[in-house]
C-alpha cells in the first residue's frame, strides 16, 4: 500500500464508509422494529430498544466526527474501541430484548439486527490504517519532519512580520514588552485585561500571545483553559508571564497547555530566544494546517466523484492511477443492470409524499446492499430506477455472471422489501430488471465543478429498453449478455422484440436462475390457471410511445386468468401477429380504460385449455389488484 | 449455577452483561469501581469475578493485585475485561493475577465458556 498520505486517507475514508452501510442498515432495521405493536404496551421493551437506538445513533456519531485527516494511529485505535462499545450495547441489548420479548416476529427482526451489527463488527477489524503508513504517521515527529521538507521548498520567500498580542493589565510592563517586541520587528498589539484580549484574539487570530496571570477581570489561568477549548484560538501558542512570587502558578499554567513562561521584568535576550522557536513552530503547523486543508479538498472531490457504493479496491486502483481523476471517458465493456419499480407512478399517485419516500427507502436500501454485495456499481438512482454497472471502473472476469446473479438475487430480495413495506401498511412492489452487455463510455461526465463517474452510450439506453419490455418479477436480458455469460443460465422463454435504435429485432431472453458457483433461482410461485366461467371481451389499443389511436382497437377475448394476466385471443382473425411485448390500453376490464402489458403466453401453462385459438397472448394489466378479484 | 461478581463502572456495559448472564444462571453482585469490587468481593466472597480494567477509584490491575495477595480471596478465579483487543493489557491484567482474560466488548458464548473453563479449574484447586 501506498505511503502516500493521499491514498491513506482514501482507504480510510473507504473502510468508514463500508461501516457506513451495515450501520444505516441498522438504524433502518431499528426504525420499522420500532412500530411493531409488541412494544406499545411494554416500557422494558421500550427501555431497552431505546438503547440500542441510543447506540445505534452514538455509532453513527463517532463514525462522523472521526478526523481522518490526521491520519493518526492512536486516534483510529480510540474509535475502533468506541465502537466496538457501542456496537456490542446493540448486539447485547438485541439479544436481550430477543428473549424478553416472546414475540417471533420481533425475535427474527432482531436476529436481523444482530447479524447486521456482525457485519459491521467484521469489517470494524478492517479499520485499520493501510500498511506501511502506521510506522511513518503515527510518529509525529516524522509526520511533522515530512511536511517540513514539503513546506520548505514552498516557503523561501520572505517571512511575514509575526503578530503578537500582548495581554497585561499594568500599562507600563504592557509597553516595555511591546516595546522590546517592536525593536524586534514583531508587530504587537496590546489588550489591557483577559476579557479584551480574547476578544482580540478572535477577531485577529494572533500568531503568539503573551499573557499575564494576575489581572483583575479575568486571570491568566481562565483566559489560557477558554484559549485551548476554543476550535479556532487553541493552536495559538501561549507564553504566561508573571511575578517572582507567581512563578509557581506560571508553572502550573503550563499543565493547562500554556507553551512556557516568562518572569517579569522579562530578560529581552530570553524573550527573543523563545519567541522565535514558538513562532517558528507555529509556522509549520499553519503549514501543515494549509497541506492538510488542501488534501481535504481533493478528498472531497474523489468522494463525490465516486459515490458511495464503491469497494475499497477500486477506490485504491482508482488513486493509484495516474489518470484517475481526469474528466472524459474511457471505452469499456461492461454489463448495464435496469430495475424498475413497474407502474411507480401510478403507486406513487396514490399514496402521500411520506409514505412514497418510506416505500423508496425500503426499495433501495435493500437493492443497494444486493447490488454491493454482487460488487455492481449503483450508478445511479432515478426515482424508482437503479442504473447499475458490472465492470466499469474496474473490468473482472466475472462481470456478467455477477450482474445474472445480482439480477436473480434482487428479484428474491423483492420478497424483503415487500415483507417491510406490507409492515408499514405500504403497497406491495414488483420490479422488472433487464440486463444488456457491450461497450459504453465510461469516465467523469459532468463540468469540473460537478462531475460523477457514470457511463452512457447506446448499449446503457438499450439496457432501460429491455427492462422497458419486462413485467414485474421477470429478468430479460440481451443476446451479448446471454452469450458473454460463463456461469450456466436457467432460461424461460425467448422473444423477439424491435427496440428503438436496432435495426433488427432483439432476441430477448427471459432468465430464471444462473447456476454454480451462485446457485439462484427466482423464486416464483406456480401460477395458477383458472379458466372463465365465460369468455371475456375487450378491447385494446397498442400504445406507441405515450400516443394511441383508439380507431385501431383490436377486439380481444379472455378465456383464464394464468397468475396475474389474462390468457387472450384475438376474436377475429389478424392479419399478423400482434408483436409482443407491447404496451397497450384497455377498455371492458374496469369502468375507466386501463393500461398493460400483452406478452407472449407460456403454451405449457395454457395447455389445458381447448384449443380453438393458437394466437394466444398474456395480457397484463398493470393495476393488477384493481382488476383481477372482479373475474373470480 | 455460580455467584459472579460484575465490576464495571459503565452503566450501560453492567446491565447489559448482568443481565445476560442472570438468565443464564448465574446470580450477579455488581460494583461500581475498583474499591467497590474489593469490598464486596471480601464480603461476599463470590465464585468468580469479572474485572473491567479500566475502573474508577482503584483500576483493575490494583484490585487484581489486592485480592491476590490476600490469602482469603486469592484462589477465586477472575476474568479480566479488557477494552482494546490490546495485548500489552491481556499480559498485564495475566502479570496482576488475573486467571484469564475477555476482550469487550464481550461475546457471550466465548465469555460462557471461558467462565465455565474458570470455575471448573478453581473446583479443582
Amino acid at each position: 500500500m501506498s505511503r502516500n498520505p493521499r491514498h491513506q486517507r482514501a482507504f480510510l475514508n473507504d473502510r468508514l464508509q463500508s461501516l457506513n452501510a451495515p450501520i444505516q442498515l441498522l438504524a433502518l432495521q431499528l426504525h420499522s422494529l420500532a412500530a411493531l405493536p409488541v412494544f406499545q404496551n411494554s416500557p422494558e421493551l421500550t427501555a431497552d430498544l431505546e438503547k440500542i437506538h441510543d447506540a445505534v445513533a452514538l455509532t453513527q456519531s463517532a463514525l462522523l466526527a472521526f478526523d481522518v485527516e490526521a491520519l493518526d494511529a492512536g486516534e483510529l485505535a480510540r474509535l475502533r474501541h468506541d465502537l466496538r462499545n457501542h456496537i456490542g450495547i446493540v448486539d447485547g441489548y438485541s439479544e436481550i430484548l430477543a428473549e424478553d420479548c416472546g414475540d417471533d416476529e420481533l425475535a427474527e427482526s432482531l436476529f436481523k439486527l444482530r447479524q447486521q451489527s456482525r457485519v459491521f463488527q467484521e469489517q470494524l477489524e478492517g479499520l485499520v490504517l493501510p500498511d506501511g503508513a502506521s510506522s511513518s504517521s503515527s510518529d509525529p515527529i516524522a509526520k511533522m519532519f515530512k511536511s517540513f521538507k514539503r513546506g520548505l521548498s514552498r516557503e523561501l520567500g520572505a517571512v511575514e512580520p509575526s503578530l503578537i498580542l500582548v495581554v497585561d493589565d499594568n500599562p507600563s510592563s504592557r509597553e516595555l514588552l511591546a516595546q522590546q517586541l517592536q525593536r524586534k520587528g514583531y508587530t504587537v498589539l496590546e489588550a489591557e485585561g483577559g476579557r479584551s484580549g480574547l476578544e482580540t484574539m478572535r477577531r485577529v487570530l494572533p500568531d503568539l500571545v503573551l499573557l499575564d496571570l494576575v489581572m483583575p477581570d479575568m486571570n491568566g489561568y481562565d483566559v489560557l483553559k477558554v484559549i485551548r477549548e476554543d476550535e479556532d484560538l487553541r493552536r495559538i501558542p501561549v507564553v504566561m508571564v508573571s511575578g517572582v512570587q507567581d512563578e509557581e502558578g506560571a508553572m502550573h499554567c503550563i499543565d493547562a497547555g500554556a507553551n512556557d513562561y516568562l518572569i517579569k521584568p522579562v530578560n529581552a535576550t530570553l524573550l527573543n530566544a523563545r519567541l522565535s522557536a514558538l513562532l517558528e513552530r507555529k509556522r509549520w503547523q499553519d503549514k501543515e494546517q494549509e497541506y492538510l486543508a488542501e488534501l481535504e479538498r481533493s478528498q472531497k472531490f474523489i468522494r463525490q466523484v465516486f459515490g458511495r457504493y464503491l469497494s475499497d479496491e477500486i477506490v485504491e486502483r482508482l488513486l493509484d492511477e495516474q489518470d484517475g481523476l481526469k474528466l472524459g471517458g474511457q471505452r469499456r465493456v461492461v454489463t448495464v443492470l435496469m430495475a424498475d419499480i413497474r407502474d411507480f407512478s401510478t403507486i406513487s399517485l396514490q399514496l402521500e409524499p411520506e409514505a412514497c419516500v418510506a416505500l423508496l427507502n425500503n426499495y433501495l436500501g435493500v437493492m443497494a446492499e444486493v447490488i454491493q454485495h454482487y460488487r455492481g456499481t449503483v450508478d445511479e438512482l432515478m426515482g424508482d430506477g437503479i442504473l447499475a454497472i458490472f465492470g466499469a471502473p474496474v473490468n473482472e472476469a466475472d462481470d456478467c455472471d455477477r450482474a445474472l446473479a445480482c439480477a436473480v438475487a434482487m428479484q428474491n430480495a423483492m420478497a424483503e422489501v415487500n415483507r417491510r413495506n406490507l409492515a408499514e401498511g405500504l403497497p406491495a412492489l414488483k420490479m422488472g430488471i433487464g440486463l444488456n452487455t457491450g461497450e459504453v463510455v465510461a469516465g467523469n461526465i459532468g463540468s469540473e465543478l460537478r462531475s460523477k463517474y457514470g457511463v452512457v452510450g447506446h448499449n446503457v439506453n438499450l439496457a432501460a429498453r429491455i427492462e422497458s419490455c419486462t413485467v414485474g418479477g421477470q429478468i430479460l436480458v440481451s443476446p451479448r449478455t446471454l452469450s458473454d455469460a460463463k456461469v450456466e443460465v436457467v432460461r424461460g422463454r425467448s422473444m423477439r422484440v424491435a427496440v428503438k435504435g436496432v435495426e433488427e429485432e432483439l432476441l430477448l431472453q427471459e432468465v430464471l436462475g444462473v447456476g454454480l458457483p451462485y446457485d439462484l433461482l427466482l423464486e416464483q410461485p406456480q401460477l395458477e390457471l383458472r379458466p372463465l366461467s365465460a369468455p371475456l371481451s375487450l378491447w385494446i389499443t397498442l400504445l406507441n410511445g405515450k400516443q394511441f389511436d383508439e380507431s385501431q382497437a383490436l377486439q380481444l377475448e379472455a378465456h383464464a386468468v394464468l397468475g396475474e394476466g389474462l390468457v387472450v385471443s384475438a376474436s377475429s382473425a389478424i392479419n399478423s401477429p400482434i408483436k409482443v411485448p407491447a404496451d397497450v390500453a384497455i377498455k371492458g376490464l374496469v369502468e375507466a380504460r386501463c393500461y398493460g402489458k400483452l406478452t407472449a403466453v407460456d403454451a405449457e401453462a395454457v395447455s389445458t385449455l381447448p384449443s380453438a385459438n393458437k394466437n394466444r397472448y398474456l395480457l397484463v394489466p398493470s393495476t393488477v389488484a384493481d382488476v383481477l378479484p372482479n373475474l373470480k | 449455577m455460580a455467584r459472579i461478581l460484575l465490576v464495571e463502572d459503565n452503566e450501560m456495559n453492567r446491565d447489559m452483561l448482568s443481565r445476560r448472564l442472570q438468565r443464564r444462571g448465574h446470580e450477579m453482585l455488581l460494583a461500581v469501581n475498583g474499591q467497590e469490587g474489593v469490598d464486596i468481593c471480601l464480603a461476599e466472597l463470590p465464585d468468580l469475578i469479572l474485572l473491567d480494567m479500566s475502573l474508577p477509584v482503584k483500576d483493575g490491575w490494583q484490585v487484581a493485585a489486592e485480592l491476590k495477595a490476600n490469602p482469603k480471596t486469592a484462589l477465586l478465579p477472575i476474568i479480566a475485561l479488557t477494552a482494546h483487543a490490546m495485548a500489552d493489557d491481556r499480559q498485564r491484567a495475566l502479570d496482576a493475577g488475573c486467571d484469564d482474560y475477555d476482550t469487550k466488548p464481550v461475546e457471550l458464548p466465548r465469555l460462557l465458556e471461558k467462565i465455565e473453563f474458570n470455575l471448573q479449574a478453581a473446583a479443582n484447586k
